[in-house]
């Protein structure tokens, strides 16, 4: 608080001071020369030039703060942090620029330059407001107060700054076609239309994310009645059902990023056109090329997850209740059951509904494990691989890749697909023994006692997730091919098979044991004690408090 | 908008009140507010950091676990994988989509398999094996690399005034 009140007070000093001084050299220029003109020469000399200059930043600050205040109100340390991280590079950037123009322009340069500056931190301001602005949202938020806030009305208001100044300065450079400050006012005209269309990107957003808040609250109210009607103690049951039926928007991140590229090509486009006048310079073209080959990339790789995420429900199993039975039940990505009976889940009139959409069909992975389509759908757009084991679902050709185990090992596979720990366990077992049925996959570290203590168990999946396992080269054993990871066995007898992992932190070698038990039909897999970092209990972390504590007194003493 | 998040989360905490593992302790920062936790991480024995405790606040986006948290120590700690904000920078918090540093692989990222628990012993174990390649602390990675027993020195310096010392 207190060097917040000495630095305003310095501020205020400053300003004062460079005001007087201004006045000061106005005056005294005025008062010692004959003719306007003079003055002004004067002006502009030796040190009057940085008095004046330092009189216009400390002029265009205050009226910036200004401007901010009235349209933004406080700003949040986020955004002054997003402000001052960007705002060095667009300094020299707006100087580089300015510096290719004649020396005539310079005035109409300078103050297009400082505009440019202002609008650029308005823009940044706003985007950073629409995620305040969606962050506050809360159960009483309707959507006309959503819209009916300051956020909007910046937006508009921006937005017709922007149009204002492109148009003129596209009306300026086209009327006056020979005019010295021609390519002046065609670059500040790209500039912001640069500016426009990134106000464009960000007002598709805000629609995009409108519309979902809209989408939220229609289906809110329409739970609400439900509850309403039904009444009772099922209330908060069904309260829970039915909440989760609009869990967002589908495809939301694909909407996003269709508009970012959406943007993009815009951009690129205006940077296209800019070419004609500026007579193909090799720089700009060389930049165009870059951008349209980036965006022809992106929009491949967008189309190519678009086309299989369509035929997500088509190629993927259905599991049925029988084949989930089998499995954990439950789906990772909302940690919700995976229920197969949608008759169970959705009751009401809600049933149809969702039940055409299908959105909590248990869908089978190549890999063999299951989800919920709509959650898988929400992954599939950001990553084309299985979450929990991260192999590829389509191929180049947008087909499902084959699954190549058994139906046996895929249920041993899902039934711990909890862990990558298990899923390397069913790999070692492909790989030396397919007598075997596995039905439980037991872990347990070799310190003796089982793996019930939480801790231990839960370090012990923590390194063999790290551990990288070794892609098989030839594999006799069956028509799996990348499916499965193989290692080399060391040693193999009666029922004991010894194997190396590679831990991918260290790069050591872990020599792990599999213990193979015909008559129960149970496996182990033993790790070395060492290999695991032990976590310490609470009694532990007390005691090395304490004896921080004599150490301190120890030192203290000395 | 985010129930799905909302849900997951809940069965998280409702899984860490459970059993979670020793040394880590996390929990929303208000019950209004599931989208910011709290945590405590213990250090890991053997290493400078043991003794310490140390504090990091969790931010979750609107689509987790479809995009990862960002975890945030306040204060920071002095460490090669951790900025001077005191940001985490591990793989398995960099969403599959982004590389920015274009050599993590896409198995090292996030996924919605990660959780709470399992982002805070990534870091413990973080703590105990830093991960010069990709420092995001210049002069810690440094300080690491050549003069271990002056880094371990600041660390345990920084722990003790931590602790109110």
């Amino acid at each position: 608080m207190a060097t917040s009140d000495t630095r305003r007070r310095q501020v205020a000093c400053f300003a004062l001071s460079v005001y007087a001084l201004t006045i000061y050299a106005v005056y005294n220029s005025a008062r010692t020369s004959v003719s306007f003109l003079q003055a002004t020469i004067k002006l502009t000399t030796g040190f009057n030039v940085v008095i004046l200059t330092v009189f216009t930043i400390l002029n265009s600050a205050v009226l910036w703060k200004l401007s901010t205040a009235i349209l933004f109100g406080n700003l949040s340390l986020l955004e002054y942090e997003h402000i001052f991280e960007r705002l060095p590079f667009t300094i020299i950037n707006t100087v580089f620029m300015s510096s290719m123009f004649h020396e005539q322009d310079f005035f109409t340069v300078t103050l297009f330059g400082l505009l440019l500056l202002y609008m650029k931190v308005f823009h940044w301001i706003l985007k950073d407001r629409l995620e305040a602005l969606l962050q506050s949202i809360h159960e009483s938020t309707t959507l006309k107060s959503l819209i009916c806030t300051r956020f909007s009305f910046n937006l508009v208001l921006l937005a017709i700054l922007d149009y204002k100044i492109v148009s003129g300065c596209i009306t300026n450079s086209l009327s006056n076609s020979f005019g010295a400050s021609t390519s002046v006012h065609l670059m500040v005209g790209m500039e912001f239309a640069m500016l426009l269309i990134d106000l464009l990107n960000l007002a598709m957003h805000t629609v995009l994310n409108f519309y979902e808040f809209y989408r939220t609250q229609v289906d809110a109210h329409l739970s609400s009645v439900d509850t309403d009607t039904d009444g009772g103690d099922e209330e908060n049951e069904d309260e829970d059902v039915n909440g989760s039926s609009f869990a967002g928007l589908e495809g939301k991140f694909m909407y996003e990023r269709v508009i970012d590229v959406f943007t993009r090509f815009l951009k690129t486009l205006i940077h296209a056109i800019m070419l004609i006048p500026f007579r193909m310079s090799i720089l700009l073209i060389k930049d165009v090329f870059w951008d349209v080959l980036t965006l022809c990339q992106i929009v491949s790789s967008l189309w190519r997850i678009w086309q299989n995420n369509k035929q997500l429900d088509d190629k993927l199993k259905t599991m049925s209740p029988v084949e989930l039975s089998a499995t954990d039940n439950i789906c990772i990505v909302c940690m919700d059951e995976l229920c197969a009976d949608l008759e169970e889940v959705v009751q009401g009139p809600d049933r149809e509904k969702v039940a055409k959409t299908g959105k909590y069909k248990p869908k089978r992975l190549p890999c063999g494990h299951v989800l919920h389509l709509f959650c898988l759908k929400n992954w599939m757009e950001r990553s084309q691989t299985c979450p929990i084991c991260r192999l590829p679902v389509f191929d180049e050709n947008g087909n499902v890749v084959q699954s190549q185990s058994s139906t046996t090992n895929r249920t041993t596979q899902a039934t711990n697909q909890s862990t990558n720990v298990t899923t390397t366990a069913a790999t070692t077992t492909t790989t030396t023994t397919t007598t075997t049925t596995t039905s439980t996959t037991e872990m347990d570290s070799s310190g003796g006692s089982t793996a019930s203590t939480p801790s231990s168990r839960q370090s012990t999946q923590q390194t063999l997730g790290d551990l990288t396992p070794t892609p098989t080269t030839a594999d006799s054993n069956s028509n799996i091919a990348n499916l499965w990871y193989s290692y080399p066995i060391q040693e193999a007898k009666d029922g004991v098979v010894t194997f190396s992992l590679r831990d991918s932190v260290s790069g050591n070698p872990v020599r792990a044991k599999l213990t193979l038990n015909n008559d129960n039909e149970t496996q182990r897999i033993t790790i070395p004690n060492e290999c695991i970092h032990h976590l310490e209990s609470i009694q532990g972390l007390k005691r090395r408090i304490s004896e921080l504590e004599a150490q301190v007194r120890e030192m203290s003493e000395h | 908008m985010s129930k799905t998040a909302q849900k997951r989360l809940l069965k998280e905490l409702q899984q860490l009140m459970k059993d979670s593992s020793t040394g880590i302790v996390a929990g929303p920062r208000s019950e209004n507010d599931l989208f910011v936790w709290d945590c405590l991480i213990q250090g890991p024995p053997d290493t400078p950091y043991e003794g310490g405790i140390f504090n990091a606040k969790l931010e979750f986006p609107k689509d987790y676990p479809l995009s990862p948290p960002k975890l945030t120590f306040t204060p920071s700690i002095l460490h090669p994988n951790i900025y001077h904000n005191g940001e985490v920078c591990i793989s398995i918090l960099h969403s599959p989509g982004d590389d920015p540093n274009m050599y993590e692989l896409a198995e090292e990222r996030w996924s919605p398999v990660q959780s709470v628990e399992k982002i805070l012993l990534s870091v413990m174990s973080m703590l105990s094996e830093p991960n010069v390649e990709s420092g995001a602390n210049v002069d810690a990675c440094i300080l690491w690399r050549d003069n271990r027993p002056e880094f371990e020195l600041q660390v345990k310096r920084s722990i003790l005034q931590s602790l109110g010392f």
